[in-house]
């Protein structure tokens, strides 16, 4: 994985020389150790669930409906549904106000850079909802269509995926409870960046080892 | 003016056309890449005013564009094929100078099948991106990345 050696300091135990013990620290590490049981632990821990419950309260999406998953939506943004009770409110126009995009339609070979685009301009933290059959895997129009990609994830990670043809409002909602769980189990030190790897990762259909 | 008529009318001017009425509700004339213009133009001036459909067609062998005529006075149909027996550079005349709705329906259909609209003001690719390889609504058509054949 590509992830390791991003997060990768210089630690004393990397060279043979001198393996690596739990006790020591990095040749150029620049602070002062204090030790722990000094309740160093309980602090980040708290701020880390003050952050994520702002953040999963106040999750904006933004407007991304390619198809009748996009009506869907609005109902569940409606008075019925009301995705304001949980803070998903504030859709935006822009993806430099947004926090999660919610693929809700069909996604087009024309159509997949601008989604690339939007999701790139998104400002960390961000989050992806496929909604609805064609954006998890093309759906309906899996076999014999020259113009669908086959999954939106193929463009972009996606955190959660609401199945449905397409889904009621009642399945928007559970996937975006689920997707503030995930949320909450987030901490500030271990926290990745999900783009990085993920393009390397990435094969065409008919290339994968469990393809027909 | 009735079925007759028109098939009078057509024949009085043009050889080797092919008329069938009893299979379909409309009037069906096929015509050859050669008469196509002529024809479209004659039925013009019998008060066919309105293009409402325009399609291409793969029947295998050939290629082809259904167009689909209204007289709006009096509620008349009928549709004209042409067939285009040349699979790899197809060429029929533009109607864009007849009826102008031909201009997008030629467009689309040059995007998805390849047939080479002669005359057309802007004969380049409408749907597609401009880098497209090959007429994706063409039968033979197959690219193993973009489509999963079932």
């Amino acid at each position: 994985m590509g992830l390791d050696k991003e997060n990768k300091m210089n630690w004393v135990g990397d060279s043979p020389e001198q393996p690596y013990t739990h006790n020591q620290i990095a040749n150029d590490f620049p602070g002062q150790i204090i030790p722990a049981g000094n309740g160093g632990n309980i602090i980040v821990g708290a701020i880390d669930n003050i952050i994520n419950w702002g953040r999963s309260n106040s999750l904006w999406p933004l407007y991304f409906g390619t198809s009748c998953c996009a009506i869907e939506m609005m109902q569940t943004g409606a008075a019925r549904h009301d995705w304001s009770r949980f803070g998903f409110e504030v859709a935006r126009p822009t993806p430099r106000q947004a926090d999660v995009i919610i693929i809700a339609g069909t996604i087009t070979m024309k159509m997949a850079p601008v989604l690339r685009r939007l999701y790139d301009q998104m400002a960390e933290p961000k989050y992806v909802v496929a909604m609805g059959a064609c954006a998890i895997s093309g759906g309906p129009f899996y076999y014999n269509t020259y113009s669908v990609v086959k999954g939106a994830d193929h463009v972009i990670p996606v955190d959660v995926y609401v199945p449905g043809c397409p889904p009621r409002p009642e399945a928007l909602l559970d996937g975006m409870m689920l997707l503030q769980k995930k949320i909450k189990t987030e901490s500030i030190k271990t926290r990745k960046n999900p783009i990085v790897g993920f393009d390397e990762g990435f094969l065409p259909h008919n290339q994968r080892e469990n393809s027909k | 003016m009735t079925n007759t008529d028109i098939i009078k009318a057509l024949e009085k001017q043009f050889q080797n056309l092919e008329f069938d009425e009893e299979t379909t509700a409309f009037l069906n004339i096929t015509v050859s890449p050669e008469n196509y213009l002529d024809v479209m133009t004659a039925l013009r001036q019998m008060d066919f005013d309105y293009l409402f459909s325009m399609t291409g067609m793969d029947w295998g062998a050939e290629l082809g564009v259904t167009n689909h005529l209204e007289n709006t006075k009096t509620g008349m149909m009928v549709v004209v094929k042409v067939k285009l027996s040349n699979r790899e550079n197809p060429e029929v005349p533009t109607l864009e100078n007849i009826w102008k709705t031909a201009h997008l329906h030629e467009r689309e259909i040059f995007d998805l099948f390849g047939v080479n609209f002669k005359g057309h003001s802007v004969m380049k690719r409408l749907l597609l991106t401009e880098d497209w390889e090959g007429y994706p609504m063409r039968k033979d058509w197959q690219d193993e990345t973009k489509m999963i054949i079932r």
